[in-house]
C-alpha cells in the first residue's frame, strides 16, 4: 500500500499545508510509503512530486489518496476520477466569492471556480469525506456527498511548535506599556471582518477612554490592496492611526509574543471553515471575544465570549468585562486550555485520524 | 453536574455585558472621551530568521539564485537580477560572493536574515577582487587551503569514478533493454508501412462511396429544405383553418342566441304552456319513484324546472349553446351536444326516465327506431318515457332556418312504442291540441 497526499500548493505556514504535511508525517510513521504531490511548494523541507506523477505512484486498487480541497483544481478531479484505490477528501472550505466582490476580481473568480467544484467533488463518490468542521461537512453533504461516509477531523496545526518557540522578548516589552492590547491574527482578507473589528475597537476607545492598541497581525496581500486601504481609511476616520499596529509576515517568535502580550483576542470574521488562530489563542492563554459566524462557534465552544450580532458595542463591552473580571478571565482561559488539550491537540487529532484510517490499514 | 451551572453563569455574564454595552453606547454618545494613544512602537520589522551558508549553497545555478532571493530578500528574483547573478556565476564568481551581494544589499539589510559567518567570508571574497593584493590574498588562501582542496579533489575523483562505473553499468543494462525495443520499433515500422498501403487501398475503395455520400447529403439538404417549406405552408394553412373555425363558431353562437331568443318569445306567447307542462310533469312524476333520475332531451328551462319541483333529479341535453347556458345558470346539469352522441355514452339501465318535448326536431337527426332502441337500453325496468307532441323550441329553430315545419304523426309514434316493447302507453292532454305520450319499460 502506498499513500499520496494531493494538494495544489504546499507551504509550511499555511493552515492547509500544515494539515497536509502532518498527515504525510503520520502515514510515514505508520510505515506507509507516502509522497506529497502538488503543483508548487515553498518553504518546506519535505520533497514533493509533480501532481501529474501521482497515478504512477498511488493509482492502484490498494493505494490511498488524500486530496486537500481548498481551491478549484480541475487536474486533481481528473486524477481522482482515475484512481482505483481508497480516496479521501479533506475539505478546508472556500471563501464565498461575494466577500471579494468589491475588492478583487481575481480572487472572486478563483473562489467561484473553487466553489463550482464542490458538487463535482461530492459526485466523485469518495470513500471518505473529511471536513475541518461539521460546518464544512454540511456544505459537502448539501452538495451531494454521502453523510454515512462523512467525518469531522479538525486540521493538524503548528500550535505546539509556537507554544515551544522562543517569543520575541523585544516585542513583548514594546507591547507591555499599560495599554490594553486587542489582537487579531489572520491574513488581511475581506471575509476576516477587519472593518467590524475597527468599529468594535473604536467603540472601546470611545466608551472606556483607556489606552488601547489594536494589533493586526497577518499577511498583507498586495492583490487586496483596495481592502487594506479600506481598513486604513476606516482607522483614519475614527482617528485611531496611533492606536493600530500592523505586523505583516510575522515570525513564530513575533506571533507568540503578540499572543502573550495581548489582553484579548478579538475575532470578527464573517466566514471561517475552522479558524486555527482560535486554537492558538486557547493554547497560549489569550481570552477570546468573537463573532459567532460560520464555523467559529463550533471551534470556540465554551472557551470564549461569542455574539451572534455584529454589534461593536457588545464586543467592546465584552473586552472591558474581561479586563475587569479576573474570575471570568481565569475561567475562560482554563476552558480554552482544556478545550485545546481535549479536542484540538495534535495527539488527539492523530488518534482520530488513525482511527478513521483503521479500516484500510 | 458542574457544566449547567457554568453555562448559566456565562449566560448571566452575557446578559450583564449586553446591558453594559447599552450604557457604553450612551456614554460614548453623550460624553466622548478621547483615550490616550499607546506608546508608539513604529513598524515591526519583518521576521528575522537564521540560515546557514551550507543550506543556501546546496542548490545549483538558477535554483541557487532563486532560493537565495527567496530566503535573503523574501521575493523571487526580477529578470535583471536573475540575469546579472547568472552572469556572475558563469564568470566564475563564488556562491559566497553572490550570497553576500544579496544579503548586504540595501534590501537584504532591511530584511535582515542572519547568515552566520557570511560576512567574513564575503569580505574575504571581496578582498580577492582588489588588484594585485587580491591576487596575493587568493594565492595565500589557495595555498592555505591546498590540503583541503586535495582532499576534496580525491573525494571528487572517487565520487566521479563511482558514478562513471554506475553509469557504465546502467548504459550496458540500457543497451540490453534497448535491443528488443529496437526490434519492436522495426516491427512497428514494418506494420506501419503495411498499414499505409492498406489505408491507400481503402482510400481508393472509399472514394466512390464518398462521392455517393456527398450526393446523398446534397439531396438530403434539398429534401430538408422542401420539408421546411412544407412545414411553413402547413402552419399557414392551420392558422387559416383556425381563423375559419373561429368565425364559424362565432356565427353558430350568434345563431343559437337568436334561435333561443325567438323560441323563448314564441313559447311565452303560448298561454297554455305553463299549465300544460305542470300537468304533464305531475302525471309523469306520479309513475316514478322519489328522486328518480330523469334525462331530458331538448326541453326548455321551464319544463326542467317543472320536473325538478316534483322532486325529480333532472339532467339535460341541449344543442343550443345559449339555452344550455341558461339551464346551467339555473343549477341544472346539462350537456350541450348532439343527443345521439350523448345517448350512446350512457350506461345500460342507468336512468329512471327520459323526456323529449320536441320529438320532431330529435327525429330529424335520429331515426325513431334507433331513438327508441337507445331509450330502451338506458332506462331501467319499469322506467318511463315521455314524448311531447307540440310546437317546441327546436322545431322553431328548424323553421327559422328555412326548413319545413316538422310534423310528427302521434298514431305512428304510439305504434312504434308498442312495437319497440314499451307498455302502458297513454296520452296525457290538458284540453288544447298538444298532448304527450307516456310509456313504460316492462318490468
Amino acid at each position: 500500500m502506498k499513500a499520496a497526499i494531493l494538494i495544489p500548493v504546499l507551504t509550511s505556514k499555511d493552515a492547509v499545508g500544515a494539515d497536509a504535511l502532518a498527515m504525510a508525517r503520520i502515514l510515514d510513521e505508520l510505515g506507509i510509503e507516502t509522497r506529497v504531490f502538488c503543483q508548487s511548494s515553498s518553504g518546506v523541507q519535505r520533497r514533493t512530486w509533480p501532481a501529474e506523477e501521482m497515478m504512477a505512484f498511488a493509482g492502484g486498487p490498494e493505494d490511498l489518496v488524500i486530496y486537500h480541497y481548498s481551491t478549484g483544481w480541475p487536474l486533481a478531479l481528473d486524477l481522482l476520477r482515475r484512481c482505483r484505490g481508497l480516496r479521501m477528501v479533506k475539505y478546508h472550505n472556500i471563501t464565498p466569492p461575494e466577500f471579494f466582490q468589491a475588492y478583487s476580481g481575481d480572487y472572486r473568480t478563483a473562489c467561484e471556480n473553487g466553489r463550482k467544484e464542490l458538487e463535482k467533488v461530492a459526485a466523485l463518490g469518495f470513500e471518505m469525506y473529511l471536513g475541518d468542521s461539521s460546518y464544512n461537512l454540511e456544505e459537502l453533504i448539501a452538495a451531494g456527498a454521502s453523510r454515512e461516509r462523512s467525518h469531522v477531523l479538525a486540521p493538524f496545526h503548528r500550535v505546539q511548535e509556537i507554544v515551544e518557540a522562543e517569543a520575541d522578548v523585544a516585542l513583548i516589552d514594546a507591547l507591555t506599556d499599560g495599554a490594553r492590547n486587542f489582537l487579531m491574527v489572520g491574513r488581511v482578507a475581506p471575509n476576516k471582518g477587519h472593518l467590524h473589528l475597527v468599529e468594535a475597537f473604536s467603540a472601546y476607545v470611545r466608551a472606556y477612554a483607556e489606552p488601547a492598541r489594536l494589533i493586526l497581525l497577518g499577511k498583507v496581500d498586495p492583490r487586496l490592496h483596495a481592502y487594506t486601504e479600506a481598513i486604513r481609511q476606516r482607522i483614519d476616520e475614527h482617528g485611531l492611526g496611533e492606536h493600530v499596529l500592523w505586523i505583516d509576515g510575522a515570525s513564530e517568535a513575533q506571533l507568540k509574543a503578540a499572543y502573550l502580550a495581548s489582553h484579548v483576542f478579538m475575532l470578527m470574521s464573517e466566514h471561517e471553515g475552522f479558524c486555527v488562530p482560535l486554537v492558538e489563542a486557547m493554547a497560549l492563554g489569550t481570552p477570546i471575544v468573537a463573532h459567532a459566524s460560520s464555523a467559529i462557534p463550533e471551534t470556540l465552544g465554551d472557551a470564549g465570549i461569542a455574539w451572534q450580532e455584529q454589534d461593536p458595542w457588545l464586543h467592546a463591552a465584552s473586552a472591558a468585562r474581561l479586563f475587569s473580571d479576573d474570575d471570568l478571565r481565569s475561567d475562560l482561559l482554563e476552558r480554552g486550555r482544556r478545550r485545546y488539550r481535549q479536542s484540538f491537540s495534535n495527539d488527539v487529532l492523530r488518534q482520530r485520524f488513525v482511527k478513521l484510517l483503521e479500516p484500510v490499514l | 453536574m458542574k457544566k449547567p451551572d457554568a453555562d448559566n453563569s456565562l449566560r448571566r455574564i452575557q446578559e450583564e455585558i449586553r446591558a453594559e454595552a447599552q450604557v457604553a453606547r450612551t456614554r460614548a454618545a453623550h460624553n466622548p472621551r478621547a483615550a490616550a494613544a499607546p506608546r508608539a512602537i513604529g513598524e515591526v520589522a519583518p521576521a528575522r530568521t537564521a540560515v546557514s551558508i551550507d543550506e543556501l549553497a546546496r542548490f545549483q545555478f538558477v535554483e541557487f539564485i532563486e532560493h537565495a532571493y527567496s530566503v535573503l530578500l523574501g521575493r523571487s528574483p526580477d529578470s535583471a537580477g536573475l540575469t546579472g547573478q547568472i552572469r556572475l556565476l558563469e564568470s566564475g564568481r563564488s556562491k559566497i560572493e553572490i550570497l553576500g551581494n544579496l544579503r548586504f544589499s540595501g534590501e537584504g539589510r532591511a530584511v535582515g536574515v542572519r547568515v552566520p559567518w557570511l560576512l567574513p567570508r564575503y569580505l574575504l571574497a571581496k578582498a580577492m577582487r582588489i588588484p594585485l593584493i587580491g591576487y596575493a590574498i587568493e594565492w595565500l588562501v589557495c595555498l592555505g587551503g591546498l590540503p583541503r582542496l586535495l582532499r576534496h579533489q580525491r573525494a571528487a575523483d572517487a565520487y566521479h569514478a563511482a558514478r562513471d562505473h554506475v553509469m557504465r553499468e546502467d548504459l550496458a543494462v540500457l543497451g540490453v533493454q534497448m535491443q528488443p525495443l529496437r526490434e519492436e520499433v522495426a516491427r512497428l515500422d514494418r506494420e506501419g508501412a503495411e498499414l499505409g498501403v492498406q489505408m491507400q487501398a481503402l482510400g481508393e475503395r472509399f472514394a466512390p462511396l464518398h462521392a455517393e455520400i456527398g450526393k446523398a447529403f446534397q439531396e438530403a439538404r434539398e429534401l430538408r429544405h422542401l420539408v421546411l417549406s412544407m412545414n411553413h405552408w402547413l402552419a399557414s394553412l392551420r392558422q387559416n383553418l383556425a381563423a375559419l373555425e373561429t368565425a364559424e363558431s362565432e356565427h353558430l353562437r350568434k345563431a343559437d342566441a337568436v334561435h333561443a331568443d325567438v323560441a323563448v318569445r314564441l313559447l311565452e306567447s303560448d298561454p297554455q304552456r305553463p299549465a300544460r307542462l305542470r300537468h304533464w310533469a305531475a302525471e309523469f312524476a306520479a309513475g316514478l319513484p322519489p328522486a328518480a333520475e330523469v334525462l331530458d332531451i331538448g326541453g326548455g328551462l321551464d319544463w326542467l324546472q317543472s320536473m325538478s319541483s316534483r322532486g325529480l333529479a333532472v339532467t339535460a341535453i341541449n344543442q343550443n349553446t345559449e339555452i344550455g347556458q341558461h339551464i346551467r345558470d339555473a343549477g341544472i346539469t346539462v350537456a350541450v351536444a348532439e343527443p345521439s352522441v350523448v345517448l350512446a355514452r350512457i350506461a345500460d339501465h342507468s336512468l329512471d326516465a327520459v323526456t323529449i318535448l320536441d320529438l320532431a326536431s330529435i327525429l330529424r337527426g335520429l331515426p325513431a327506431v334507433i331513438l327508441l332502441d337507445m331509450v330502451r337500453r338506458i332506462v331501467r325496468p319499469s322506467g318511463q318515457l315521455l314524448f311531447g307532441m307540440g310546437a317546441e323550441s327546436a322545431t322553431i329553430a328548424d323553421r327559422l332556418e328555412g326548413r319545413a315545419r316538422a310534423q310528427v304523426d302521434g298514431e305512428l309514434i304510439e305504434r312504434a312504442l308498442q312495437t319497440s316493447g314499451f307498455v302502458r302507453i297513454r296520452r296525457v292532454a290538458v284540453g288544447d291540441d298538444s298532448y304527450c305520450l307516456i310509456a313504460s319499460q316492462p318490468n
